[in-house]
């Protein structure tokens, strides 16, 4: 079994099982650009870093991997349907405990930085989920955002979105 | 060691630098890259991103950006019928009751939509009007939009929300199975009008001519009619309009400048150019016809409110035609003409009729003491 080093910003190293590294775009990019695949290279001595995603977060990012190990990679645009994708009851319980929370954010970002589409696309609909049916300030209050409207300005803006209300 | 491209510092306008969001930072949700955004607000629904949009200056325009446009392309068959319930429209606040309604029958990934434009069948050489789902997926944001049908003669429908007509379709087929009313205010484009053919343009959907004018309903709503509904035609033009206050019947005849045979004006409102004439100000209809050199074969004009102004100051003679005009219920004035008899009824309800139509009429014509050129008239219909 290769295994392919990962370095992530706060130098800590994450030996990976290359197969699992064929989820992500990026890192797949790097590993032939780098050869990593030829015989002749040993990878195990070249690490690859990831300057922009914490050790905490890969870790989560490999874990995620893991769970998802042989499942179809996806190419292109995403052309499903929004409306029909459903989180798994396992991923449901894997963002759970980092929902609300800047975690789960940073997983977010690095499945976008990594481009694994899988992950980016569950990570975003579990986001999604926790906006449905909420006002403005209730995803402000939950999220950490502050309030950057002024009342006029709001007013406006509940004005312009009363017909959907 | 290579490594990804690290996101570069960006340069301030005070020359200093800014760092790129780096994960972990404090509110991460408003520093998450556009495209992460975007994924997000992907699954959301209008009403959620409405709620999006309240949240921050910098979710604003994503929320925005990320709504489904209309695709141009093409759609092998539109269908577009009423939109039911949509006539409870209330006075100060019907337009936006409307738009609800509108909205609520989107979101509720109904296959229909309404016109507010209504075209007489035999005037479109297909069957029915139609429209086919997701069409219009985001027609309730009314970012303009234009469908060309491809139908002989060519028509399209633009939703008159907004004057711009930025997309295009082409159907291959048109239905039209039951008459266009409702609360979308949709035209039928420049294309179909540019035909010379008999016209009907009508600016409120409440007015459903095919009720023999007599389910007129009058609510505090205004649809536009445009000058280009009238350009082309040659033959005879109908505005009718739920209100002509806000209408230019100026702009629409002089857009059939010289061409037109003849032209039906029926308001259940006085139209301004009736109230500048009262008032003596420029503007008015006979001004209007005066000056766009109008040789009509007929003219009508009728509106619940304006009747004592055609009485006591609409002075109008058309060469080929009669005008009568009555003060008693319930039929106030018409048009005599060797094209066919057509009365108008008072107080929101018209009622047409032709001679050669298929109905069997008794018409009694007697002058009026106030004016011998102005009649009263009596129809018994069988």
């Amino acid at each position: 079994m290769v295994l392919i080093t990962l370095v992530s910003s706060d130098e800590q190293n994450f030996p990976v099982e290359r197969e699992l590294l064929k989820q992500s775009g990026t890192i797949e990019t790097l590993i032939v650009n780098m050869n990593l695949d030829d015989e002749d290279t040993d990878a195990a001595a070249m690490p690859i870093p990831l300057p922009n995603v914490k050790g905490d977060v890969l870790e989560k990012v490999i874990q995620w991997m893991e769970h998802h190990k042989g499942d179809p990679v996806k190419e292109g645009d995403n052309e499903d349907n929004n409306a029909e994708i459903v989180v798994p009851q396992w991923d449901d319980d894997f963002f759970k405990p980092a929902m609300y929370g800047s975690k789960h954010l940073e997983l977010t970002v690095a499945a976008s930085y990594l481009d694994i589409k899988n992950l980016l696309t569950l990570s975003c609909k579990a986001i999604s989920n926790t906006f449905k049916g909420k006002t403005g300030p209730q995803i402000r209050e939950e999220w950490g955002v502050p309030n950057e409207f002024t009342p006029e300005e709001e007013e406006a803006i509940r004005k312009e979105n009363e017909w959907s209300e | 060691m290579t490594s990804p491209p690290a996101k570069r510092c960006r340069r301030n306008r005070d020359n200093t630098f800014s760092r790129p969001p780096t994960i972990g930072d404090p509110d991460l949700f408003s520093k998450l890259p556009d495209d992460c955004l975007l994924e997000i607000f992907a699954y959301l629904e209008h009403p959620d991103l409405d709620a999006v949009s309240c949240v921050s200056q910098r979710l604003r325009p994503l929320s925005i950006r990320i709504r489904p446009k209309v695709r141009s392309g093409t759609v092998d068959k539109i269908r577009i019928t009423r939109v039911g319930g949509n006539c409870s429209i209330k006075d100060n606040t019907s337009k936006i009751i409307t738009r609800i309604q509108c909205r609520k029958h989107f979101q509720e990934h109904e296959t229909k939509y309404s016109l507010s434009m209504f075209f007489s069948p035999q005037w479109i050489t297909t069957k029915t009007f139609s429209h086919e789902e997701g069409l219009h997926a985001d027609c309730e944001y009314c970012n303009g939009l234009q469908q060309q049908f491809d139908n002989d003669p060519s028509i399209a429908v633009l939703h008159p929300l907004f004057d711009s007509i930025p997309k295009a379709f082409n159907f291959e087929t048109v239905e039209f199975d039951e008459v266009i009313l409702g609360d979308l205010l949709i035209a039928l484009c420049k294309k179909y009008f540019d035909v010379p053919c008999k016209r009907r343009v009508f600016s409120n959907p409440e007015i459903d001519p095919t009720m023999d004018r007599g389910g007129i309903r009058r609510y505090n709503y205004y649809s536009r009619i445009h000058e280009w509904m009238a350009v082309g035609c040659s033959e005879e033009l109908e505005v009718l309009s739920d209100d002509l206050a806000p209408l230019e019947p100026t702009g629409i005849v002089r857009s059939v400048n010289g061409t037109l045979s003849s032209l039906r004006i029926i308001s259940t409102q006085t139209p301004k150019q009736f109230d500048s004439y009262a008032r003596s100000l420029p503007g008015s209809l006979s001004n209007c016809a005066r000056i766009a050199n109008l040789e009509l074969d007929f003219l009508e004009i009728s509106g619940a409110y304006s009747f004592s102004y055609i009485l006591e100051r609409y002075r109008l003679h058309l060469p080929g035609s009669w005008r009568f005009l009555a003060d008693a219920a319930p039929v106030i004035t018409g048009i005599f003409s060797p094209l066919g008899l057509i009365i108008s009824k008072r107080n929101d309800c018209a009622l047409e009729l032709c001679l050669n139509g298929h109905k069997e009429i008794t018409v009694k014509i007697s002058p009026l003491d106030i004016d011998p050129s102005v009649f009263s008239v009596e129809a018994t219909f069988h």
